[in-house]
């Protein structure tokens, strides 16, 4: 069974290349390559591609946006985001968008055929660096969130004198910052710390021995 | 005139040298003395004597003294007025280089004295005033000058000031309990009254006289006395009386024998009887004539001639009428006296006429107009000094008035001036207030375009660092774009190519690839590092947590990234500006800090963006660093355009930045 293969990218050498790369494999046949957006739009339905390799970088819409637009028109395709962002943020945003694989310009024949056959099968594919990326991430995230509450200094300073009673003048006056700047880092403690107000604050903060 | 006052001042003097031994009265009796034993020489004669003696004196004062005496003497006893003011000059010369001031003073009382026969009254008043300033406190002196103002007053035909100084005399010798000077000056007063027709007054006066001169027993005076009351008597036409008073002076004259008195009376008597018993009349004419003719009284002898020339005139008794009035115009004639003349005339002229000598009788009638004339020149001379005076006293109450008018309108001037003053100062107060007002007000004013000044280069100065920064990120961008959409698409595209002749020669292309691949990752790092794609696609938020990651990944470093709060939407260009901000300040932690960990905080709450970036490095000196480093100069630019707030701490526990953005300014720009 031929896998019937597409490609969106602005840049011709781009498609020219995955061109010549994927000539040499029988069972993939390229059955399009569009300039941009629009192009895939008017030509994918005729030429009825079972994957698409789609670029984020289009001059008219993003890869993610389009993304969400083709797969609404048909489900069954399966999109693959070849691009050269390697941030997560646009990982998450096209693999929210229904995108079923992530990969990098910089792929070789073979994960690019690994990537083909993990999305037909009906899995999603992410390029190992990616993949490090997303868990990092996470775990980092987590780490922030967790008990380790991060206060920064001023923070600490103003937690410090909200401990000795002192008002939002004195502390402005004590620290040489405006009145306005206290009731952000008060804020800021409050959230950071779950508390409701300047008692709980000092309430969370003996708890969790930051006073 | 000149001659009875005179008389009246020697006897006033005469008497007053009885009664006060003073160093003066002293110096008069020697003089006195001195002047009886001259009595009778010849000017010429005299003269020559004092030359003598001056020239034997030994000193100044002595002949000033001299010299004053003399002076005196030839006033009275040689009538020579010339020889007497040139003794006077000399006493006064003598006075003066000898310092002898007494001497000096009593020259200007005889200079009064000679002034007022010459009829310089204001003269001699000024004189006699030199010489009473003088003897203020010598009472007696001063009473002897006043007189002789007294008298010069009276002449002048100022009544009024004449009484005044007699009065003031009077009370001088009051305090002295002087009374026979007080009868004196009682008997002038009452001789002022008798010359405005005040008999009343005048005999008054002339009673209170009579009264201390009884008391005194001065029967001289006395019978002068009643001699004046009752010429005052006859004068109102009171018989009765007036003969009643000359009988008392008459029998009073007997008893001491004085003839003048005595004379005086009868003459008196005769014309109380003239109209009544003509027979009696005639009887003390008679007496009268024979006394005087004894003793040459010749002044009261002329009258006496005079009204027996009326007598045998009117008793039709032609020859004895004119043998009367031809004696009585001699007498008159060497007397030099005008006043019996005009009755001598009147009655010779009628006498011719009656006669029908009419020659004769125009002749008299002539003389008689022409003395009647001139007496009554002399009268009008009063009347005129008086009028003169009267108007003199008008003219100063005017004066008085006028300058009482002028004072007040001084004041009023002054009081004016005050107001204006007033008003001035008031006018100087509101000007300073206004101009210090419009300095205060043009102070403001000039504040306020210095701040739009400042705001409008401020303004400039955003708008050409925002243009700055827009090119430089444009060509960021644009870079960045070719980097990765045409280097990297390129390179791609080559290994792909390279991937499709891996078969055939394995290992060569194998290593090409390899190669590609590095400079694919460079390209790719050095494009996202110029513009960070999340950024440029998604938010600063984003593209924040990406570059923090990123760099937590590849850095030894621990570096945190935390939100807190709304997920606000700011415009691109802040977003932008705000994370070149953190890429700074980040790394400058990494480069400098000798940090473990880094924190990059955003929080938003309120249309406030919060940005602190910390790290628990070593610090940094504010002064030596701040505007130092080209980074550190861009994100102050930074902050300037986002209108932020800066809040740095930095000792050796680490550096932290707090940066506070209103994100409603930046909806602004």
């Amino acid at each position: 069974m031929i896998t019937r293969v597409a490609i969106t990218d602005d840049h011709v050498m781009v498609l020219k290349g995955i061109g010549t790369m994927l000539s040499g494999t029988p069972e993939i046949e390229v059955v399009g390559t569009y300039k941009d957006a629009k192009e895939t739009i008017d030509k994918i339905s005729k030429d009825k591609p079972d994957i698409l390799l789609l670029d984020i970088n289009l001059p008219d819409i993003n890869g993610i946006d389009l993304c969400k637009q083709l797969l609404k028109k048909d489900p069954d395709l399966k999109i693959i985001a070849l691009t050269s962002f390697e941030e997560t943020s646009f990982v998450k945003r096209i693999l929210n968008n229904g995108a079923h694989g992530y990969l990098l310009k910089n792929t070789d024949k073979l994960e690019l055929l690994d990537a083909f056959k993990t999305v037909l099968s009906g899995e999603q594919y992410l390029q190992k660096n990616i993949q490090k990326n997303l868990l990092s991430q996470a775990v980092g995230n987590k780490k922030s969130n967790s008990l380790i509450v991060n206060i920064t200094r001023r923070e600490k300073e103003v937690l410090q004198a909200i401990s000795e009673e002192l008002t939002t003048q004195e502390i402005s006056e004590k620290l040489f910052i405006s009145p306005k700047t206290v009731e952000t880092h008060r804020m800021n403690l409050m959230s950071k710390l779950g508390a409701k107000n300047s008692v709980g604050i000092i309430k969370i903060a003996i708890e969790k021995q930051l006073l | 005139m000149d001659r009875l006052y005179l008389e009246v001042l020697f006897f006033y003097i005469t008497q007053f040298m009885k009664q006060t031994i003073s160093k003066i009265t002293i110096n008069l009796l020697i003089f006195l003395f001195t002047s009886l034993s001259f009595f009778g020489q010849t000017s010429q004669e005299y003269q020559d004597s004092i030359k003598t003696e001056i020239r034997n004196l030994p000193s100044d004062s002595l002949r000033a003294k001299k010299y004053y005496a003399a002076s005196l003497f030839a006033l009275q006893r040689l009538n020579d007025l010339e020889l007497s003011r040139l003794y006077l000059d000399s006493s006064m010369h003598y006075s003066q280089i000898s310092g002898f001031t007494d001497s000096e003073a009593k020259c200007h009382f005889l200079y009064g004295l000679l002034e007022r026969i010459d009829g310089n009254y204001d003269v001699a008043l000024a004189h006699l005033d030199t010489n009473i300033t003088y003897f203020e406190n010598d009472s007696t002196n001063k009473a002897y000058a006043m007189f002789q103002v007294g008298v010069i007053y009276k002449l002048k035909g100022d009544y009024q000031n004449s009484l005044e100084t007699y009065y003031e005399i009077l009370r001088i010798f009051e305090s002295k309990k002087d009374s026979f000077a007080m009868a004196s000056t009682l008997n002038s007063i009452g001789n002022i009254y008798g010359d405005i027709d005040k008999y009343d007054e005048a005999i008054e006066n002339y009673s209170r006289a009579k009264e201390i001169f009884i008391i005194k027993d001065k029967k001289r005076d006395v019978s002068n006395s009643y001699q004046n009351i009752g010429d005052m008597y006859l004068r109102k036409t009171d018989t009765l009386n007036a003969r009643d008073n000359m009988e008392r002076s008459l029998a009073i004259a007997q008893s001491i024998n004085e003839d003048y008195a005595m004379a005086n009376a009868s003459n008196g008597l005769a014309r109380t009887y003239l109209n009544s018993e003509p027979d009696k009349a005639l009887e003390y004419y008679k007496e009268a004539e024979s006394i005087l003719e004894r003793i040459e009284y010749n002044s009261l002898l002329v009258k006496v001639y005079r009204d027996l020339g009326h007598y045998f005139r009117d008793a039709n008794d032609n020859t004895k009428a004119i043998l009367y009035y031809n004696k009585a115009l001699v007498l008159a004639e060497e007397l030099d006296e005008l006043p019996p003349k005009e009755g001598i005339f009147e009655g010779l002229s009628s006498i011719y006429e009656s006669e029908n000598q009419y020659k004769k009788a125009f002749n008299y009638q002539s003389k008689y107009i022409l003395v009647k004339d001139s007496l009554l020149n002399k009268e009008n001379l009063k009347s005129i000094n008086l009028l003169q005076t009267q108007y003199e006293t008008e003219r100063k109450d005017k004066e008085i008035i006028q300058q009482q008018l002028q004072i007040e309108q001084t004041e009023s001037e002054l009081q004016e001036k005050k107001t204006q003053n007033n008003y001035i100062i008031g006018l100087a107060v509101f000007l300073f207030v206004a101009s210090l007002l419009a300095w205060f007000v043009f102070q403001q004013r000039q504040k306020r375009k210095d701040q739009e000044i400042i705001t409008l280069k401020r303004e400039h100065q955003i708008k050409t660092l925002e243009s700055l920064m827009e090119g430089e990120e444009k060509e960021r961008l644009r870079i960045a774009k070719e980097l990765h959409d045409g280097v990297n698409g390129d390179l791609s595209a080559i290994k792909y190519k390279l991937s499709s002749l891996l078969e055939l020669n394995n290992t060569v292309i194998q290593e090409a690839i390899t190669m590609i691949d590095n400079s694919y990752d460079q390209v790719r790092a050095i494009s996202h590092n110029l513009v960070p794609p999340s950024l440029i696609n998604f938010s600063l938020l984003e593209a924040t947590q990406e570059y923090c990651n990123n760099l937590d990944a590849i850095h030894p470093i621990q570096i945190f990234y935390q939100q807190i709060g709304e997920v606000v939407s700011i415009p691109k260009k802040a977003e932008v500006s705000i994370f070149r901000i953190i890429q700074e300040l980040v790394n400058n932690s990494i480069k400098h800090a000798d940090a473990s960990e880094i924190t990059v905080q955003i929080s938003c709450r309120d249309n406030m963006l919060q940005l602190t970036i910390e790290d628990n490095g070593k610090g940094f000196d504010k002064g030596k660093v701040m505007g130092a480093g080209i980074g550190l100069s861009n994100v102050e630019s930074r902050v300037d355009y986002l209108e932020a707030t800066m809040d740095l701490i930095s000792n050796d526990q680490g550096t932290s930045w707090t940066i506070e953005i209103d994100t409603n300014k930046l909806d602004d720009n």
